[in-house]
């Protein structure tokens, strides 16, 4: 059998960079079982690397406290690698600690060995490894210092289990807490002994812990309840604080003996939380930061849309040229590839820009500021720090920001933070801003349209919350607490590597579901009723084709917009994935005689033909732009509502209430606009 | 006098941490007899930002009223 070991630590130690050092290329990321929190697993060599979440405790109160939890006692890895923050070494202990009594072969990571530096803290790594007792290795990851021993010795302890087992040491309490493990501890032996036979001090610990995990598991079994009467006679009720109050005290005897800290020293992260959590400047520079966001995602990526523009629309088809023009490959090749699923492809750049922008917010630590500094906000609302999480990765895709709501233990918070998440603008539903964004107010406005819409929708998202938490969900709110990590200079390496994860999604979206959505389309664009013969045939006019007849079939809905066929194809594709919504524009573009280009083609076409005069047109086509903002994200979407709520009444809420809303607020754009006059 | 009381940036130390949060900020290490600063709240006023056991931890109003502490 092949050996395994789990990389476990808090969050911001670096772990996923450690990872990524131990294991090269080779990682790949899944789902743990059961929850859809991420399972990212790679190969040293022939060992298993498994990174656990990132973690403060193994408590039961939190899902990815319990994934790790879990994992060790059921999946036994052959050892654990606990990475420590070196300049927040007494916190990070605490789960060193617990990992201690477990009962299970580990070694540590001193990670961050250069932040700890400059902040002149000084580790004598080997006393603090006798203390211990186990192996510390002290790293740099990001800089792949240490990385050469680290792999060293987790090699030798992962190959020897005799010298694994010299990791395993018990860590002893006070005496009056030893007499209650040893009295508890009897009792389990004595009553129930298949409970946790092999970590019997440490069930033993967690029932006095009042554990509610190990607790379930004790009333599960037979003379369970016995157990628990006898051992209620033992216990006060404070032991909980007792345990972690000493865990703490150990902790810090150990930090006395190892950690020298000067005293009084700033660092550039007190400096520029000093900036970023200004009382007046704070919020400012948290809109600008936001706004920059778009202007740079949608200004450092024109380029790269042009030049992919171009290699669809201009030089890929000189290699068509030479097929016959009413032979079906041909047009297949012609509007299917280069016209519709091309106009996919074309956005590429933009939503991995997107992904860039995002994950350098992310590893640089400004999130956990942000979250900070709205969490006023969201708890008015109703939400939590952690829905404004949610809601950033929202930006990216709805459906993994749906899926971290897993992380909210409040059941009416999580609900609401699932059905209002999909207000926020997604990656696939950009395309559509920047393709039409410059018809509303002239093409230098378009980044501020963009924004507006995005902002739109967090506004959008926020009522709902309000509407939802104060009408339907009613209920306490769980508490917030955000550990504000130092700022760190993000690397081009890790940053590229973040966006590529989520970037490589989009790319396995677009080979799947919406290439088959554009063949469909194709389909259905090349087949058509001939209006003379009234049969169906292949290659009429497109005005007639079957595609034409679904846009006209429901165009009456959005008559009342104003809208004409082609804008209704637009919509009702874009309901199985918004990125189709432009491939189905590009599709019909190139059925056209002379195409003006996709963004100008769709503007002349937008409205029913001589219904709206032209002053009125940016209304028109803001108000498509908020429905496609605001209606149904995507299928999947759905599926994923369902699965996380487990329920059709949800799922079916979360996939109509747009539609209305949408419809209503392009209704009222239409009316200020002037549409209707 | 309980966190939310505390002026900013000076020392004191927790007396007591209610229950109903005890086992959840007690993992992050604010527990009785640790110093606690008060750095500042966010510019919206709530949370508050502490720095303890030298790190910084963000907690609501609502949860610091929970912690009783002394000036040192």
């Amino acid at each position: 059998m092949s050996k395994n070991i789990a990389l476990i630590g808090n969050p911001n130690v670096g772990k996923t960079v450690f990872f990524n050092e131990l294991t090269g290329e080779t990682g790949h990321v899944a789902n743990w079982p059961g929850v859809t929190v991420e399972k990212k697993t790679g190969k040293m060599g022939n060992i298993e690397v498994i990174d656990l979440p990132g973690v403060y405790s193994l408590s039961p109160a939190a899902i990815d406290d319990m994934i790790a939890r879990n994992f060790i006692i059921n999946e036994k890895p052959d050892l654990i690698v606990d990475i420590l923050d070196a300049t927040n070494l007494e916190r990070n202990l605490y789960l060193a600690f617990l990992l201690k009594e477990l009962s299970v072969p580990v070694i540590f990571i001193l990670n961050l060995m250069d932040a700890a530096e400059k902040r002149k803290i000084n580790i004598d790594v080997e006393r603090l490894s006798q203390v211990i007792g186990a192996p510390i290795i002290p790293t740099v990851a990001i800089k792949s210092k240490g990385i050469k021993e680290a792999r060293n010795i987790i090699e030798s302890y992962v190959n020897d289990r005799k010298l694994a087992r010299t990791s395993v040491e018990i860590i002893y309490y006070s005496y009056e807490l030893e007499e209650k493990i040893k009295k508890v501890t009897e009792i389990l032996e004595n009553n129930l002994p298949k409970f946790f036979p092999d970590k019997r001090r440490w069930a033993a610990i967690k029932l006095i812990e009042n554990d509610k995990e190990v607790k379930k598991e004790l009333y599960s079994c037979d003379g369970g309840i016995v157990v628990d009467e006898k051992m209620k006679r033992i216990l006060s009720g404070t032991e909980e604080f007792d345990l972690a109050g000493e865990r703490y005290n150990k902790i810090g005897d150990i930090i006395r003996e190892t950690c020298k800290r000067e005293k009084g020293v700033v660092t550039s992260s007190d400096i520029l939380d000093r900036v970023f959590l200004n009382k007046y400047f704070g919020i400012p520079i948290f809109l600008l930061i936001m706004w920059g966001m778009f202007e740079i995602t949608f200004r450092a990526s024109a380029p790269l849309i042009t030049l992919v523009g171009l290699i669809f629309e201009e030089w890929l088809p000189l290699l068509t040229s030479g097929l016959p023009e009413d032979f079906w490959l041909t047009s297949f090749i012609n509007e299917a590839i280069f016209g519709g699923f091309g106009a996919v492809l074309g956005f590429v750049p933009l939503i991995f820009m997107m992904f860039l922008v995002l994950s350098f917010l992310e590893d640089s630590g400004y999130l956990a500021r942000a979250a900070f500094n709205m969490d006023r906000l969201m708890f008015k609302l109703g939400l939590h720090g952690r829905s404004f999480v949610s809601m950033m990765l929202g930006f990216g895709c709805n459906i993994p920001a749906v899926m971290s709501c897993r992380a909210i233990e409040n059941e009416q918070d999580r609900l609401t933070t699932i059905l209002v998440n999909q207000n926020i603008s997604c990656g696939a539903r950009l395309p559509v801003y920047v393709l039409l964004g410059g018809y509303v107010l002239g093409n230098a406005a378009t980044g501020t349209i963009i924004f507006s819409l995005y902002a739109l929708g967090i506004v959008v998202a926020i009522l709902l919350a309000l509407f939802f938490r104060k009408v339907v969900f009613k209920g306490e709110s769980s508490p917030f607490i955000l550990e504000l990590g130092d700022y760190r200079m993000p690397t081009v390496k890790y940053t590229g590597i973040h966006m590529w994860e989520r970037g490589r999604e989009f790319i396995k979206k677009a080979g799947t579901i919406i290439f088959t959505v554009v063949v469909i389309m194709w389909l259905l664009q090349s087949f058509g009723i001939d209006p003379i013969t009234g049969t169906l045939a292949w290659g009429v006019d497109p005005e007639y084709s079957l595609l034409a007849g679904v846009g006209k079939f429901f165009q009456p809905l959005f008559a009342p917009l104003k809208w004409s066929w082609i804008a209704t194809i637009g919509i009702v594709f874009g309901f199985l994935a918004k990125e189709v919504v432009v491939a189905a524009f590009g599709l019909i573009l190139t059925g056209e005689e002379e195409p003006a280009g996709l963004g100008q083609f769709v503007f002349d076409n937008l409205a029913v033909t001589g219904a709206v005069a032209v002053a009125a047109m940016p209304a028109l086509v803001y108000g498509y732009l908020v429905f496609v903002l605001l209606y149904t994200p995507c299928v999947a979407h759905i599926g994923a509502v369902y699965k996380e709520t487990g329920s059709k009444k949800w799922a079916l809420v979360s996939a109509t209430y747009g539609i209305g809303l949408g419809y209503i607020l392009a209704l009222i754009i239409n009316l200020i606009g002037g549409v209707y006059f | 006098m309980n966190l939310t009381d505390l002026p900013f940036n000076t020392r004191a130390r927790i007396i007591s941490v209610e229950k109903s949060i005890g086992s959840m900020v007690g993992a992050m290490g604010v527990l009785p007899g640790e110093i606690v600063v008060v750095i500042r709240p966010s510019p919206l006023g709530d949370p508050l930002e502490l720095e303890i056991k030298n790190y910084n931890l963000s907690l609501r109003k609502s949860e610091c009223k929970l912690i009783e502490v002394e000036i040192l």
